[in-house]
């Protein structure tokens, strides 16, 4: 499948939620650009609730960049303050854990390859 | 050789200055993760000063997201209005079009691949 010219906003685009009973954690996760558009690379809007700690490990090559809000991203244990205007590459198959301890964060995910689609992400 | 820093705050990263003195526009793209990152990604933060009119086509898929500002984007002669928290979806090898009449336009531009180094994006 060819990819398509789209444009999304964050405010209409498909959405998954995450509640901190299931996920251990509160956000959501509007996925701009997606798998299924048919394209190589992945872009999630996503608006994380404080207090957040959560982890994980992603096979894609993954950039956090934060719109607003302060946090703090571990990659590989390495700790890196995360605020607006900062991206932080999270390699496939590093670890990254993301911590945002007061106030709602808002932050881009930028994946390639993009990621299936799910609620994992 | 020496470890590429995989945190970075735009306003610290490389730049690329573009004027009407050679180019169709003013503007600074600031590379916060590049080809040397060694990811699947690359990752632009732009400043485009108005009135800005330029066009062209990327053979990577390229994701533009507006972080503040209006403007306008054609993607293969569809026409877009970008403005704050508008991402769009520029397949690799369509040709693009982006405006900007009345303010400064920040964006962010993600690419997969990650383009060659150089003052072409």
């Amino acid at each position: 499948m060819s990819a398509q010219p789209i444009r999304r906003h964050f405010s209409e685009a498909p959405s998954v939620v995450y509640e901190r009973e299931t996920h251990g954690v509160a956000a959501e996760s509007r996925r701009l650009v997606k798998r299924s558009d048919g394209t190589r690379l992945g872009m999630h809007h996503a608006t994380i609730e404080a207090p957040a700690d959560y982890a994980g490990v992603h096979e894609e090559d993954m950039v956090f960049y934060a719109l607003a809000g302060a946090g703090t991203v571990f990659v590989d244990d390495e700790e890196h303050a995360f605020g607006p205007g900062v991206a932080v590459l999270v390699k496939g198959g590093s670890r990254y854990r993301h911590v945002v301890p007061d106030e709602t964060q808002t932050v881009l995910l930028l994946f390639s390859p993009a990621p299936t689609e799910g609620h994992h992400h | 050789m020496e470890k590429v820093p995989v945190r970075v705050h735009f306003s610290e990263a490389p730049a690329v200055e573009y004027t009407k003195a050679d180019g169709p526009i003013d503007a600074v793209s600031r590379r916060l993760i590049r080809q040397e990152h060694g990811a699947n990604l690359g990752v632009h933060h732009g400043t485009v000063q108005p009135p800005a009119d330029y066009s062209g086509s990327f053979r990577e898929d390229v994701a533009m997201y507006a972080l503040g500002g209006t403007g306008t984007v054609w993607v293969d002669g569809q026409e877009f209005s970008f403005g704050e928290g508008d991402a769009i979806l520029i397949p690799g090898g369509s040709q693009y079009r982006h405006t900007v009449e009345d303010a400064e336009q920040t964006i962010l531009i993600v690419f997969s691949p990650p383009p060659s180094p150089g003052k072409h994006h």
